[in-house]
C-alpha cells in the first residue's frame, strides 16, 4: 500500500454526520478504511450497525471493509436514550436504502480493534465519532493499545463553546462519561475535535447544489442520499440553533482532521471528564490555569480553517 | 441614592472594595456590614474588617456571621492572603467593636427598616446570604440586587472550574444564584482582567495614608500573582462594588446559571447556559469585560478622596 495512505478504523453510531464520515472515507483516494466499528449512541447499536453497511454499500468502495458490532450501552452507567430528534427515527434522517448483503463480522468492535492495531503496529488511525465505549472497552483487552496506534481523533466535548446536550456537555461525552474519562486518562496520542472547532465548520444547502451541479456521474445516489437525510439534520438545526439550510459537520470534521491535520490549530490541555450525576455531568474539565494540576496532556481543537474543511469534504464526490 | 450591605471576608481585595464604597458616600449608603469565615477563619477576617474602619474612622455596624459554609468544614485563602487574612500592613487594634448581635439577623433587620430595597454585595462565600434568604424568605422583596464577587463561566482558580468564594460553600452559593432576585456576578471572567500593574502599585505608595495602605495590601497580595505569572494584582472583589457605580464600563451577557454542587471533579463551578436557545430563563448577568484604564482610575481616584478626607482630620 503507498506511504501516503492514511489507514483508519472508524468508529461510529451512524448517524447522519457519521454516515457523512463513512462515505467521504470511502470515496477519498488518500484513505484506506481498515475496518468500521460500530456504538450506541444517536441510535441503538444494531440500528447503527444495520445503517453502516447500508451506506458501505451506497458507497461501493471496491474493496471490502469489515463491519465490527460494539456496545449497546455505555461502559458503567445504564443507557438512557437516543438522539432521534436530530437524526431521525432510523438514524439517517428516516432515509430508506437498500438492504446490504453483507454481515457484520463475529468479532466484537474492541477486540476487531485490539487485533487490527496488533497486526500493524505505529499504522492504525482511530477515528472515533459516537460514544467513546468501544475505544474504553479495547484499552481494558490491551493496556498497551496507546504504543501501538498511529494517531486518535475524537469528535467529542468541547473547552469554550457551550454544550449541546447540556449547557456544558456535548452528546458523545455525556453519554458514557466513564469511557470518555478512561480513554483520556489512557495515554492515547488523542486529537480531541470538539465543538469549539465543529460548530464552526458547516456544510449547508449551497454545498448540496454545487453536489448536484457538479458531483460525479458514479456519485449521484450518494449525492442523493445526503440531500434527503440532510434535510432532516438542517431541521434539526434550525429549531436548535437558527441555522438556516445549514449544520455543522461535526464527525466528517474529525476524520479531516485525522488526515490533515493541518486543518485545525490545537493547544495542549490537561483534560478529564466529570463522571459526576449532576449538570456538569460528561463535561471536559480542561485545567488552563497557569499551573495546571488536573488531567491528562491531550490535543485540543481550537480553532478551524472551515473553509478549507469544507472544501476538502466536497472535493471527493467532485 | 443605593443602600448597601456589604457581606465580606477581608482579605486584601475585600478591604480594596470596602475603600472604593467609602469613597462615594453620595451614591451608596453603607447600611452596614457582615463577615464570614472565608479568607481566613472568622474572628481573624473579623478583626481584619474593623481594624480597616478603625484606619479611615468609618464607623460602620459590623456583626460576626457564619464561622463555615453549610455543609463540610472550612475550606481558606491563606495561600492568597496569608496567615491574618490581610497579611501586609499592621495595622493599629481597632476602635470598634462588633455587634452582638448575629449578621444574619442583623441584616434582616436592616432591611426591615430600611426605606426602600436594599442592595446586598456578598464578597466572600454566600453562607451568610443562603442562611438569611432560607430563613427570612421575606425579604427578598426589599434587595432589589445582589452584586456579587464569586464564580466564573470560563475558569477556576481552586480547581480547574470552582473559584474559591463558591467552592467554599457551593449549596449556600446554589440558594443564592436560585433564590430569584437579581444577580449581578463579577466572576474571575472579569476579575483576572480587572488588573492592576506592578507601577501603579509603586504609584499608589507614593500617595496619602490610605492610598498607602492599599499599596502596602497589594505588595502582599502581588506575591501570590506573580507565582501565576501576573505582573500586578486582579481587584476581585473591587469589581462588584465598581459596578454599582459605573456599570457602564463593564461589559456583561445574562444567562442562567446554576451552581455545580456535586460533579466528582466541579463541584463549586457556577454552570451558565450559553447555548443558542437555553432551557431557562436568566437568573444571571455575568460580568465578562472591564475597561481597565477606567476601572483603576476610579480606583485611584476613591482612595485620593479617602486621602484627603483622612489628611483633614488626622
Amino acid at each position: 500500500m503507498p506511504n501516503n495512505i492514511v489507514r483508519v478504523i472508524i468508529d461510529v453510531d451512524t448517524g447522519i454526520d457519521d454516515a457523512l464520515t463513512i462515505l467521504y472515507a470511502l470515496k477519498s483516494k488518500e484513505i484506506r478504511v481498515e475496518g468500521i466499528t460500530t456504538v450506541f449512541g444517536n441510535i441503538d447499536v444494531d440500528q447503527a450497525t444495520d445503517n453502516t453497511l447500508r451506506i458501505i454499500q451506497l458507497a461501493d468502495p471496491g474493496y471490502d471493509v469489515p463491519v465490527a458490532r460494539g456496545a449497546d450501552r455505555p461502559y458503567k452507567r445504564s443507557l438512557t436514550g437516543f438522539a432521534d430528534s436530530v437524526h431521525g427515527e432510523n438514524g439517517i434522517g428516516n432515509v430508506k436504502l437498500p438492504p446490504a448483503s453483507q454481515t457484520a463480522v463475529a468479532e466484537s468492535a474492541a477486540e476487531f480493534i485490539v487485533r487490527m492495531v496488533n497486526e500493524n503496529p505505529g499504522e492504525i488511525v482511530l477515528v472515533a465519532t459516537g460514544r467513546m465505549t468501544n475505544l474504553a472497552f479495547a484499552l481494558k483487552l490491551d493496556e498497551q493499545l496507546p504504543f501501538k496506534v498511529k494517531s486518535v481523533a475524537i469528535m467529542g466535548g468541547t473547552v469554550h463553546a457551550p454544550g449541546n446536550v447540556t449547557p456544558v456537555a456535548e452528546a458523545n461525552f455525556w453519554g458514557d462519561p466513564e469511557a470518555a474519562d478512561a480513554v483520556m486518562q489512557s495515554g492515547l496520542p488523542i486529537t480531541m475535535v470538539g465543538l469549539d472547532v465543529t460548530m464552526r465548520t458547516h456544510i449547508t444547502q449551497q454545498h448540496l447544489d454545487l453536489l448536484n451541479r457538479f458531483g460525479k456521474e458514479e456519485n449521484k445516489a450518494i449525492i442523493a442520499f445526503m440531500q434527503q437525510s440532510l434535510a432532516h439534520y438542517f431541521g434539526f438545526y434550525t429549531d436548535s440553533n437558527n441555522y438556516i439550510g445549514s449544520a455543522p459537520m461535526h464527525d466528517p470534521l474529525t476524520l479531516l482532521v485525522a488526515v490533515d491535520p493541518g486543518l485545525v490549530k490545537t493547544q495542549t490541555m490537561k483534560v478529564s471528564i466529570d463522571c459526576g450525576d449532576s449538570i456538569s455531568a460528561g463535561m471536559v474539565v480542561a485545567d488552563l490555569r497557569t499551573k495546571p494540576s488536573m488531567g491528562r496532556d491531550i490535543q485540543v481543537c481550537v480553532d478551524v480553517d472551515a473553509q478549507r474543511a469544507e472544501r476538502q469534504f466536497l472535493s471527493v464526490f467532485m | 441614592m443605593r443602600q448597601i450591605i456589604i457581606d465580606c471576608d477581608p482579605g486584601h481585595d475585600d478591604a480594596i472594595a470596602i475603600l472604593l464604597a467609602l469613597a462615594h458616600p453620595d451614591e451608596l449608603k453603607i447600611l452596614g456590614m457582615t463577615t464570614v469565615g472565608g479568607n481566613q477563619v472568622l474572628d481573624k477576617i473579623t478583626d481584619n474588617a474593623l481594624k480597616l474602619l478603625s484606619y479611615v474612622d468609618a464607623p460602620i455596624p459590623l456583626a460576626k456571621g457564619a464561622a463555615g459554609p453549610l455543609l463540610g468544614k472550612l475550606v481558606t485563602g491563606e495561600e492568597a492572603h496569608g496567615e491574618t487574612g490581610m497579611d501586609g500592613p499592621i495595622l493599629p487594634s481597632s476602635r470598634y467593636k462588633p455587634l452582638d448581635v448575629h449578621a444574619v439577623e442583623f441584616m434582616l433587620n436592616l432591611i426591615r427598616n430600611a426605606e426602600g430595597k436594599v442592595t446586598l454585595v456578598p464578597l466572600a462565600p454566600l453562607t451568610n446570604i443562603a442562611l438569611l434568604l432560607t430563613a427570612y424568605p421575606e425579604v427578598k422583596d426589599k434587595i432589589d440586587c445582589i452584586s456579587l464577587m464569586g464564580g466564573g463561566i470560563g475558569e477556576g482558580n481552586v480547581t480547574a472550574t470552582a473559584e474559591f468564594n463558591i467552592y467554599v460553600d457551593p449549596e449556600a452559593a446554589q440558594i443564592v444564584y436560585q433564590s430569584g432576585i437579581p444577580i449581578v456576578m463579577s466572576g474571575l471572567d472579569v476579575t483576572n482582567r480587572a488588573q492592576i500593574h506592578a507601577v501603579e502599585i509603586e504609584e499608589l505608595k507614593r500617595r496619602g495614608k490610605a492610598s498607602v495602605l492599599v499599596g502596602e495590601l497589594l505588595d502582599f497580595y502581588s506575591i501570590y500573582s506573580k507565582v501565576l505569572g501576573y505582573d500586578g494584582s486582579a481587584l476581585h472583589d473591587p469589581c462588584a462594588v465598581a459596578w454599582l457605580l459605573k456599570p457602564e464600563i463593564f461589559r456583561s451577557e445574562a444567562y442562567h446559571v446554576e451552581v455545580e454542587t456535586k460533579g466528582d471533579l466541579t463541584r463549586g463551578m457556577t454552570v451558565a447556559d450559553r447555548r443558542k436557545k437555553p432551557t431557562q430563563e436568566a437568573n444571571v448577568r455575568v460580568l465578562l469585560d472591564v475597561d481597565r484604564d477606567a476601572f483603576i482610575r476610579m480606583i485611584t481616584e476613591a482612595l485620593d478622596v479617602l486621602d484627603r478626607r483622612l489628611a483633614a482630620t488626622n
